[in-house]
């Protein structure tokens, strides 16, 4: 194809040719990187769109922003990002990634209108934007788990799950209330699920980390109990942004736990259809194990009550599979019956004596 | 600003090949607004500004990719489409010093030089027809229709300038379109109309390096179909726009934005709907700011809803208006469900 940009052929548009479609020019937004934007994207995207994150590119400058303003545009209409699969308005949660009215409002806006700069970030403020060194989020963790050996992400590659298996070497059973995973190479490490025993398959899930969550805990002071000797057992889903196509890449992430002596050790539930609970209960979290390509509908009917959901996915995606920590303990009374649309899903709870009790 | 005028400020460049660099004089609000020598913006009467632009091959998703040649984007596999680019020359330790021309950094070193995308937005039409944008972000396109039953679709590059659309394979409705007057434009006998409005399926098969077709819904009413240089020219005034004082009133205007979509959907009159649209995003974010979390849920669709039917109603495709405005729907429906609480 002969492609002339810009063709001779000169417009001949004598008549002030117009009608009923009244076209916008496309103005410039009112809003600017600097104050506007930059704010968004640091609350809610710079977990993993920063130098060295987990997502292909940063967003923290103008520079490294503008150029994705088209493809933001569409991700941010279309909620494939910030990733956050519950529909809005069903149940509360930590960790939440999602966006407000407003703030959809003003990304779209910037991006339509001409992205405005505002004042230029200086050269210092673009230093700070230099990766940090890798600190635990968490403090210092009572123990730390590492592979004995590097993961190798081969050339061909792209997408890669790994089980690491990981002894706690622990003399006596603790309560773990907080877990981390530091990466060993971040740009890749897309989420890891943590569960307890010696595999990936079908076994308890004590937590799921993803990239900018820093420190995984469960609400209600209350934590996972590792037995004595337990191993810990550690999905890594590796997925190369398109920088990293065909490279031979290896990672050595790191698990870091913390230990409570005062937290209540949760119990776990693998539920496949709907379930009634004999006493009455705290429901603190809940991990979809499948990823369904139906909706996915939780919720809970109390004795003599109605139906509420707790939960709603209507579109997975296994690379954003993750257990959803309710943002307060849920009180479940005696006799509640707990439903779910598709199987399988793992719960956290505590017996409400027990908390009672303390 | 939304005035009714179009100006045939001619953008009378030579031809380029890829890699060569123009100069152009833009205006710095109405970017739209180019000549080939210095003067002031017929629309603002601010003073033109110089710009130094290259054409290259961009991704439509990932602006940042600059080829000379046809080929895909190595992040989303789209095919890659020409773009006109605007070079900037730049200082990496100053990041406040920009220039449109080469210069010298303050510690004596040359600056440094990129290429930024440019933002177009011209998107009326020029012979009294329906204008639509394409999905690559590059063409545009207008169609019109006469009372003997011929369409006629011209092509535009990003600056809705006309461009040879010979090599452009566009069925009407299945029937193959044929260029005229050596690819002024294409056209095809889809016969009179007989009931309004007139409405006609078009597949357009973008040149690239490889089959990317599109489609695009033209539809007609009375008032559109036109001899060929007939176009009238309707100014649309437009009622000021404010945010009423109640929740109750807001409402009720957000509703009327709803009959007046469904309106302009149901007549073709696509490029349009952005503005009930963001009228009614405007006012649904007043309501979230005086109802709070009760309505969010509504809002935070509504306002999605809003922005894609922005951006849909200037692409033209049936399928994609159509989802847009259901979700508008749904979160009207949830609005209403919310309140009644
Ligand atoms: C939890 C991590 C995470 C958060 C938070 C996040 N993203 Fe992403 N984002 C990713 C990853 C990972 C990808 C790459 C997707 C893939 O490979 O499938 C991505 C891709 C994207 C893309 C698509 C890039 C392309 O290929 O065109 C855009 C745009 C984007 N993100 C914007 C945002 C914005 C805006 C926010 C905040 C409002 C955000 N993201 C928050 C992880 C994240
Ligand atoms: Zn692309």
């Amino acid at each position: 194809m002969q492609t002339k940009l810009v063709s001779a052929v000169v417009a001949v548009l004598a008549s002030g040719a117009f009608t009923g479609a009244l076209a916008h020019e496309g103005l410039p937004s009112d809003y600017n990187f600097r104050d506007d934007i930059r704010p968004i994207f640091a609350k809610h995207c710079a977990g993993c769109h920063r130098p060295g994150g987990a997502a292909p590119m940063s967003l923290l400058s103008y520079s490294d922003a503008v150029p994705w303003a088209n493809s933001v545009k569409m991700q941010v209409l279309g909620e494939q990002m910030p990733p956050w699969l519950p529909v809005d308005g069903v149940g509360a949660f930590r960790h939440t990634r999602s966006l407000t009215a407003a703030e959809i409002d003003i990304l779209i806006d910037w991006t339509i209108g001409q992205t405005p700069e505002g004042e230029p970030l200086t050269a210092d403020e673009l230093r700070e934007l230099e990766p940090a060194a890798t600190e635990w989020a968490m403090g210092t963790p009572d123990l730390v788990l590492k592979a004995e050996a590097d993961v190798l992400i081969g050339e061909d590659d792209y997408e890669l799950e790994h089980c690491l298996v990981l002894p706690t070497g622990m003399a006596q059973a603790r309560v773990a209330s907080a877990f981390e995973v530091k990466p060993g190479l971040a740009t890749i490490v897309r989420r890891a699920t943590i569960s307890l025993g010696d595999s990936c398959e079908g076994a308890r899930p004590l937590a799921t980390w993803l990239p900018g969550q820093g420190s995984v805990s469960l609400a209600g002071g209350s934590g996972q109990e590792l037995p004595a000797g337990a191993s810990v057992a550690v999905e890594l889903l590796y997925v190369k942004g398109w920088e990293d196509e065909g490279k031979r890449l290896v990672d050595r992430s790191e698990l870091g736990i913390r230990f409570s002596d005062s937290a209540l050790a949760v119990s776990a539930l693998r539920l496949s259809a709907s379930h009634t609970f004999s006493e009455s209960v705290e429901l603190l979290a809940i991990y979809p194990e499948l990823d369904p390509e139906e909706p996915l509908r939780i919720e809970v009917v109390r004795p003599g009550g109605d139906a509420e959901a707790i939960l709603v996915i209507e579109h997975f995606s296994r690379q954003w599979r993750e257990k959803y920590v309710l943002a307060e303990p849920l009180s479940l009374p005696a006799g509640t019956v707990l439903r779910l649309s598709q199987p399988v899903a793992w719960i956290d709870f505590i017996e409400s004596s027990a908390t009672t009790a303390e | 600003m939304m005035s009714s005028w179009f100006l045939a400020l001619v953008l009378a460049l030579p031809v380029q090949q890829s890699d060569e660099t123009f100069e152009v004089w833009l205006c710095p609000v109405h970017r739209d607004e180019q000549s080939v020598r210095p003067g002031t913006c017929p629309v603002g009467g601010r003073d033109l500004v110089k710009r130094i632009l290259v054409s290259s091959y961009s991704c439509p998703m990932h602006q940042h990719i600059d080829e000379d040649h046809e080929g895909k984007c190595p992040i989303c596999n789209m095919n890659l489409a020409p773009m006109t680019r605007e070079l900037q020359w730049f200082c990496p330790d100053n990041p406040e010093i920009l220039n449109a021309e080469p210069g010298q950094c303050p510690d004596g070193s040359s600056m440094h030089i990129r290429s930024i995308p440019m933002a177009h937005g011209d998107h009326n039409p020029k012979h009294g027809g329906v204008l639509f944008m394409a999905p690559n972000g590059y063409n545009h396109l207008e169609g019109t229709l006469d009372e003997e039953g011929t369409f006629r679709l011209y092509l535009y590059n990003d600056f809705t300038k006309p461009i040879d659309a010979t090599p452009f394979e566009v069925r009407i409705d299945d029937i193959p379109m044929k260029p005229v007057s050596g690819g002024e434009y294409l056209s095809a006998a889809v016969g009179a109309p007989t009931s309004y409005p007139a409405e006609h399926v078009v597949h357009v098969s973008f040149p690239g390096a490889e089959k990317d077709e599109s489609r695009f819904d033209f539809i007609f009413a009375e008032s559109m179909v036109t001899g060929v240089g007939a176009a009238e020219t309707n100014t649309l005034i437009l009622p000021e726009f404010r945010i009423p004082e109640t929740a109750d009133e807001i409402v009720e205007a957000i509703m009327h934005r709803d009959a007046r979509l469904k309106e302009l959907i149901a007549n073709g009159v696509w490029p349009d709907l952005y503005i009930p649209a963001l009228e009614a995003k405007d006012l649904m974010l007043a309501l979230n700011a005086r109802e709070g979390d009760k309505v969010s849920v509504a809002a935070k669709k509504l306002i999605r809803a809003a922005w894609l039917l922005d951006v849909y109603g200037d692409m033209g495709n049936r399928v994609e208006v159509e989802s847009a405005y259901q979700l508008f729907e749904d979160s009207i429906q949830e609005l209403e469900a919310a309140r009644a609480n």
